[in-house]
């Protein structure tokens, strides 16, 4: 299998047409506030690298 | 040893240091990696981190940041890392701190199992700036039925008196650390921990693998952990408005969003941790123990080794390599942009090395297919509010 194919779109939850401003309307709950890092980190990218499971 | 795959092929720079400042535990959990799975090196190291091993990691810490990352991360760990006194975990977070800046910041935070954490030891941690995350799985009755002493008496009432004090200081709380356990209810815990305001919480799966299984682990096709996941996860989701983070629940959903993870457990993001032990030995990620004896060795050590040679060894690679260091079954799976075939050491197999599928799998996919049909449907529900210009809030809507 070639790993560069993503064949798994729909598996993804699509967030086209949402603005941070939109969040709004969700107030502070979770899917508010999840959306909202997705949505800063396309404002301010950064490389993503996976901190360890043992501690807080 | 198999490893997965290696490549040579851009490296991620050491982000997270973790500092085993203390090998030896006050506590004898009958679930911790460390202590009571397979490796047992432990046995024979000494127990604390000397000034002079401190000194050489600060300065392999110094080269290998030279200003080129804003902050860093450092994890004080053992062991039970508040054995060394609290005058050396403040001595060990101003020399680290002293030997990168001024151009990086380090965030300092103790990983720590509470027992020793009074008024005086959480005062000293928070005005050196030390945030301070602990271990604790539930109530009373929860926390009892693995974190004892070795003598079996309950750790319970110190680990509750300091996580009430530690609820006063919510800048300097990290959060708190719970593993899961079928025989505790998933709402109830939550109920639990979250009586203590802590800023995160995070769930963590036993360790155990296929060659060596969790708890109670049922072969692929019931989903105990998956469906422990779910009724927590549903808990706090359904919250108005968020009381916490759930640090695994977030990084669920922000993969399903199509963002990257920031924790190893989930995701393909490149790991940017290494582990320095009180000898001065680097480390892999020391969960890793529960796989096989010598698991976590690299044969490198702060004294011969720089951190950038370091990010040159096989094992490091291969948990900077995303989707490449996935088995073939994980690839073929739709799912595995999210869980990105789980955490590392659950995937190891004695035949075959770390190239499997989580031992978690099944319990992955559980929760994985729970919470993106939660998020599209609540994300609908808000396109929809948009069209029609009506005002609302609250993510009620999605299916149980």
């Amino acid at each position: 299998m070639d790993a560069t194919v993503d064949d798994n779109q729909h598996e993804l939850v699509d967030l086209s047409g949402l603005s941070l401003s939109d969040l709004s309307r969700l107030g502070g709950s979770v899917v508010a506030n999840s959306v909202r890092r997705i949505l800063e980190d396309v404002d301010r990218p950064q490389d993503a690298v996976a901190g360890w499971n043992s501690a807080m | 040893m198999p490893l997965v795959r290696g490549h040579d092929r851009r490296r991620t720079p050491f982000r997270e240091f973790v500092l085993k400042l203390h090998a030896r535990c006050n506590l004898a959990c009958d679930y911790c990696y460390m202590y009571e799975m397979a490796d047992t090196a432990w046995r024979g190291v000494n127990s604390t981190m000397s000034d002079r091993v401190l000194d050489q990691v600060c300065r392999r810490i110094a080269e290998h940041v030279d200003g080129a990352s804003r902050s860093v991360r450092v994890v004080l760990h053992g062991g039970e890392p508040m054995m060394v006194g609290v005058a050396a975990l403040v001595s060990a977070a101003d020399r680290v701190r002293a030997a990168v800046a001024p151009l990086t910041i380090v965030d300092v935070t103790i990983q720590t199992n509470g027992v020793l954490l009074d008024d005086h030891a959480i005062d000293r941690l928070c005005q050196a700036g030390i945030r301070i995350g602990v271990s604790l799985d539930g109530d009373r009755q929860a926390n009892d039925r693995h974190r004892r002493y070795a003598n079996g008496r309950s750790s319970y009432d110190a680990v509750d008196r300091a996580l009430r004090s530690l609820s006063l200081r919510p800048d300097h709380f990290a959060g708190i650390l719970g593993v899961v356990d079928l025989d505790n209810d998933p709402v109830s815990t939550f109920d639990n921990l979250i009586q203590y305001h802590p800023p995160a919480i995070d769930f963590l799966l036993p360790h155990g693998n296929w060659t060596s299984p969790p708890p109670r682990w049922s072969p692929p096709g019931e989903t105990p952990y998956g469906d422990w996941l779910v009724a927590a996860f549903d808990r706090w989701y359904d919250a108005p408005v968020q009381e916490t983070r759930v640090r695994f629940f977030e990084e669920v959903i922000s993969l399903a969003l199509g963002g990257a993870s920031r924790l190893e457990t989930i995701g393909i993001s490149p790991v940017a941790t290494v582990v320095v032990d009180v000898d001065g030995a680097y480390e892999q990620i020391d969960t890793l123990r529960s796989t096989y004896p010598g698991a976590v060795d690299t044969g490198m050590n702060v004294f011969a080794h720089s951190l950038d040679e370091l990010l040159g060894h096989p094992a490091i690679l291969d948990r900077q390599i995303g989707l490449e260091a996935l088995s073939d079954d994980c690839l073929a799976c739709p799912l595995h942009r999210i869980c990105g075939g789980g955490y590392y050491p659950h995937r190891y197999r004695a035949e075959t090395g770390f190239r499997n599928p989580s031992v978690y799998c099944a319990d992955l996919g559980r929760l994985i297919r729970h919470v993106v049909p939660r998020v599209r449907a609540d994300l609908a529900v808000l396109k929809g509010r948009l069209e029609d210009g009506t005002p609302d809030a609250g993510n009620d809507a999605s299916p149980r």
